[in-house]
């Protein structure tokens, strides 16, 4: 579908379209493909870093603090005063990549050093969460860095989440599993506010920390089968059957709204057989599919992968219990094979 | 007239646009989307994972049952295995995503069944004997399923292969160093790479998917690069050699890939690894000129211009990966 068969379907201004999208292009960073992004991203990670360090020497050596209260709010001034150039810098919105890249690494910097000052501050990993959230909530509101959203958005639900282990809080993969579900609202109904990058790390969020639980025995959760993890089994089946009434929509076509029924139904029976991290890639490849977006289907693809490795291999479960397991899903997913291959050799055929 | 298809990013800008509205936007995602290629993507996915499980089952079901089994029931169930997936690959036809599936299935028994030898009979045998039997066994399949998973297979077991010849041979008889081991399989990966790409300009279909340039780019330029940091980081650690060889890995990236094959996702794979270990060397230059170690003032000085130098790197990656692609695209149109 071209831009003009776009505009008819949608009743778009023609010319209002193109002027956005030429507009849209000038913007070199949001027109930079992922991977690039993702590219510059790490390189301001890594100066973000040597920032913090820079920051946190500069206490040490300098000032000769050696953590307490007084290091805690010593390190939230410094913070701030990273900060303040860093977000003052993107605010111009200059084209200068240079000066985007050092502002987006100093504003980042500057937004962990006050939460971790905050957190020295009140010896509370909570307060550091709870000050990240509204330098978080200021970048994704007011600067157009995608890549400083990114890792301001990260770096707030990581604190979060360490806050949450702290309140010795037992339900880690059950919150994440919702901030997947809010990450696919954001990506199905967009603002007209840019949040794909907050969007996107509230997507891998529940995967990462299912891996993060595999390592970490002690966050309340393992793997197994019949006791633990229905709780986000429920949220990704129920997420995989939104997803799948959300195709729904979009197709006027009887036959085809059948077959998304009985896909909606599978993924959902797969939701209760998969782990929790396993169901979350069945939605995010549900997602790919239906946007076409290449990152989430490569995303999707790696992380089941993993997840069913993984799982078969750590599941306590006798090894004909999981030939059983495996073997319902192999049918289930290889029905649905033959129910596509079916659709498409008939409308080939058409 | 050659008019552009609509993508996902100008789909995005429109909504910024607030042109298109929120509840509308996922079907207008849904409309734009390439149909037929991300139908014939669910296809493979759930054929890729309806059949991993499947054949994970059956594996499951037989380690159940292992230890009580005969080892000429053992041998009969693996060998029985190769031969039903071997003829079913047949009659379904190789052609076939279901015939190639069945001939990948193959051959990954053919080392489950060398693997059970080795257990049955203590041979005695360095396991990288055990994975240059499969590599060499498997071979004839791999050509004649003309498919790129099974290429991939195959390439893996070849490169674990090497990497325990290397391991359990030439290091335990100083023959190399331990570093050197990367290099050689680097070298392997970018031998194979340079043979995916005459075999692609000899019009060989199954490998012209990016993917399969993509992972080979990124393993091998993985390879070098991971010892010429150790250099860069320690220059006791390894040789100057690994610094030059990686050089040579990435100019010779960059060169075919900017020139030759235009293809801008494995030039900004090598752009990427370029731009890292430049910042290693700027790391380690700041250390050997103000040096991170010598009182308060060059600590500070050096954390400052390690960070200008790392910006500066990242910008420079961006800049220069934004203006060529536009030059990529131009090229191609």
């Amino acid at each position: 579908m071209d831009l003009n068969q776009l505009c008819t379907a949608f009743g778009i201004d023609r010319t209002a379209a193109e002027k956005a999208i030429a507009e849209g292009n000038q913007a070199a960073e949001r027109d930079a493909p992922w991977f690039v992004q993702a590219l510059m991203g790490l390189g301001s990670w890594i100066a973000a870093l040597v920032i913090i360090a820079f920051g946190g020497f500069l206490l040490v050596l300098v000032f000769d603090m050696k953590g307490g209260e007084s290091f805690g709010v010593a390190l939230c001034v410094l913070g701030l005063l990273f900060f303040g150039p860093g977000y003052f810098m993107l605010r111009r919105n200059s084209d200068g990549i240079f000066a985007n890249q050092f502002g987006t690494a100093i504003a980042a910097a500057g937004q962990a050093m006050v939460a971790v000052g905050a957190g020295f501050a009140a010896d509370s990993v909570v307060a550091a969460a709870l000050v990240s959230i509204p330098f978080c909530i200021l970048i994704a509101m007011v600067l157009e860095s995608r890549t400083l959203q990114a890792m301001s958005t990260a770096w707030t639900v990581i604190l979060g989440l360490l806050a949450l282990g702290n309140l010795k809080f037992e339900y880690p993969l059950e919150l994440t599993a919702l901030g997947v579900a809010a990450g696919v609202f954001l990506t199905l109904r967009p603002p007209q506010r840019d949040l794909a990058p907050s969007a996107m790390v509230l997507l891998v969020l529940g995967p990462i920390v299912a891996i993060l639980t595999d390592f970490r025995a002690d966050f309340g959760v393992n793997y197994t089968f019949f006791f633990a993890g229905w709780g986000p089994r429920a949220i990704y089946g129920a997420l995989s059957a939104y997803l799948f009434y959300a195709l729904w929509q979009c197709t006027d076509d009887r036959q085809a709204q059948i077959r998304i029924a009985l896909f909606a139904l599978a993924a959902v029976v797969l939701s209760f057989l998969l782990p929790p991290g396993g169901s979350a890639a069945i939605a995010l490849m549900i997602l790919a599919f239906m946007l076409g977006s290449h990152l989430l289907a490569l995303l999707g693809i790696l992380l089941q992968i993993y997840f069913l490795s993984k799982y078969y291999y750590d599941l306590d479960l006798t090894l004909l219990t999981k030939s059983m397991v495996l073997m319902a899903a192999g049918v289930i997913i290889l029905g649905l094979w033959a129910l596509m291959m079916r659709t498409r050799t008939a409308e080939q055929a058409a | 007239m050659n008019v552009k298809r609509s993508n996902l990013s100008d789909l995005n800008t429109l909504r910024r646009a607030d042109l298109v509205p929120a509840d509308r936007y996922a079907e207008a995602a849904y409309r734009i989307r390439d149909h037929e290629f991300w139908s014939t993507w669910a296809l493979r996915v759930l054929m890729a994972l309806g059949s991993g499980h499947v054949l994970g089952a059956i594996i499951f079901f037989f380690a159940f049952n292992w230890a009580d089994m005969p080892v000429f029931a053992k041998f009969a169930v693996l060998q029985g295995g190769i031969v039903i997936t071997a003829l079913g690959a047949l009659i379904a036809g190789i052609d076939r995503p279901v015939g190639q599936s069945l001939l990948i299935a193959a051959s990954v028994l053919t080392g489950v069944v060398l693997a059970v030898f080795g257990q049955i009979y203590q041979t005695g045998a360095d396991a990288y004997q055990l994975f240059v039997s499969w590599g060499m066994l498997i071979i004839p399949w791999v050509l004649i399923s003309r498919n790129a998973a099974h290429w991939l297979v195959w390439l893996i077991v070849v490169f674990i292969a090497i990497g325990l010849y290397c391991d359990q041979v030439l290091i335990p008889f100083k023959s190399i160093e331990n570093t050197d081991a990367y290099l050689i399989l680097g070298s392997f990966l970018a031998v194979a790479l340079a043979a995916r790409e005459v075999a692609v300009r000899l019009d060989t279909t199954w490998l012209v998917p990016s993917w399969t340039r993509y992972v080979l780019v990124f393993a091998g330029l993985a390879c070098f690069f991971l010892v010429a940091l150790l250099y860069v980081l320690d220059f006791e650690a390894t040789t100057s050699l690994t610094v030059l060889a990686f050089l040579i890995a990435l100019g010779a990236s960059l060169a075919v890939y900017r020139f030759v094959l235009a293809d801008f996702g494995a030039f900004a794979i090598a752009t990427g690894f370029g731009g890292f270990f430049l910042m290693a060397v700027g790391g380690r230059l700041i250390a050997e000129t103000i040096g991170f170690d010598s009182g308060e003032f060059s600590i500070l000085a050096s954390l400052a211009l390690l960070t200008i130098w790392c910006v500066a790197i990242t910008a420079g990656m961006g800049r220069t990966l934004i203006v060529l692609r536009q030059q990529f695209v131009e090229a191609r149109a």
